[in-house]
């Protein structure tokens, strides 16, 4: 299971720095510098100033984040034990149950996959619709 | 109380900022730095507010080393050349960020914090737009905003970081006039 996660990190933490990377770049550190000047230590700079500014960012990286993961097949094939219940990813379950012969179950899985793919894509839509300028202004572009 | 500045030196890597710079300050004084950009002046004041630090030369008040306090020990307020104000706070929220950061022990209550707060916005003449954004503001304002925040604290120094640099020359002679009078009213309170 820490093995599942830290695969899944390294695949998906570059598209949250990608990210926000340029998103801070641009932003640049005069409010954290004023933030200090008015006496806030380091943390309160970071929760009241840092990550304020980067919010929606952060969310809309996290949202690419989990869309990637949610479909990860290779590196959390390489590293799961493939123990069902315990160390298995959806997309891994969908071929287990694929290569049992059971088809029903495998079409079921995958169906879900889809819906949550789906959901992850109203959730994107929204935060581009909602936050969009923020986003947009900031993206690297296209992913 | 005086702040002595000694043989400040600050390098940029190959470009020397502030070369043996001696400066007194006395208490209620009422200084403007001048020089072309690039001579120092964002350097000099932001080593008074503690942003950076000086290779050689020392700093004193009072007999106190003023470069070796933590730069919220200092009671200094600086308004920065494009402000800096925090865009995802309303113009009270920038305004109270200083106090309501304080430790627990030397913050002032809530209540006393919101009355300071809104002294602050009259003597700067923005009462009624506390709960406007930055980005909603025009650049006087904004400036104006910036000076109320840093007052929020009652910094026994004030630094002004190119005050007017931003600003079209029409506002920048009324903010002059008003900007002078504002401190020396501050300053007769003070004594």
């Amino acid at each position: 299971m820490p093995g599942l996660v830290l695969a899944t990190m390294f695949i998906t933490l570059p598209f949250v720095a990608r990210e926000l990377i340029p998103l801070m770049q641009a932003q640049g550190s005069e409010e954290e510098q004023a933030a200090r000047v008015l006496g806030a230590n380091g943390w309160q700079m970071f929760f009241r100033v840092t990550l304020p500014n980067i919010r929606w960012v952060l969310l809309y990286g996290v949202l690419l984040c989990n869309a990637r993961a949610m479909g990860e097949f290779g590196a959390v094939s390489v590293v799961s034990g493939h123990i069902r219940g315990l160390t298995t990813t959806m997309p891994l379950e969908v071929e287990m149950r694929y290569n049992e012969y059971d088809f029903a179950g495998a079409f079921a899985v995958a169906s879900l996959l889809a819906l949550l793919a789906l959901v992850t894509l109203a959730v994107k839509t929204l935060l581009e619709w909602r936050y969009g300028n923020e986003i947009a202004a900031h993206a690297p572009g296209g992913h | 109380m005086t702040l002595e500045l000694s043989r400040l030196r600050r390098r940029y890597s190959d470009f020397a900022a502030l070369d043996d710079v001696s400066l007194t300050i006395a208490a209620g004084e009422f200084l403007a730095l001048l020089g072309p950009s690039g001579s120092g002046k964002t350097t000099l004041l932001r080593i008074l507010a503690g942003q950076d630090y000086p290779a050689s030369g020392g700093v004193r008040r009072g007999g106190e080393d003023f470069l070796a306090m933590h730069a919220r020990e200092r009671g200094v307020g600086l308004v920065f050349q494009h402000y800096a104000l925090f865009r995802h706070l309303s113009v009270t929220e920038n305004i109270a960020f200083g106090p309501r950061v304080r430790p627990r022990r030397s913050r002032p209550a809530r209540a006393e914090i919101a009355a300071r707060v809104e002294r602050l916005l009259q003597r700067v003449q923005l009462d009624g737009l506390g709960s406007r954004y930055p980005a909603q503001l025009s650049g006087g304002q904004r400036q104006r905003v910036a000076l109320a925040r840093a007052l929020a604290v009652e910094p026994d120094l004030l630094l002004l970081d190119e005050p007017f640099g931003a600003l079209d020359a029409q506002v920048r002679v009324s903010l002059r006039r008003w900007l002078r009078k504002l401190l020396k009213e501050l300053d007769d309170e003070q004594h």
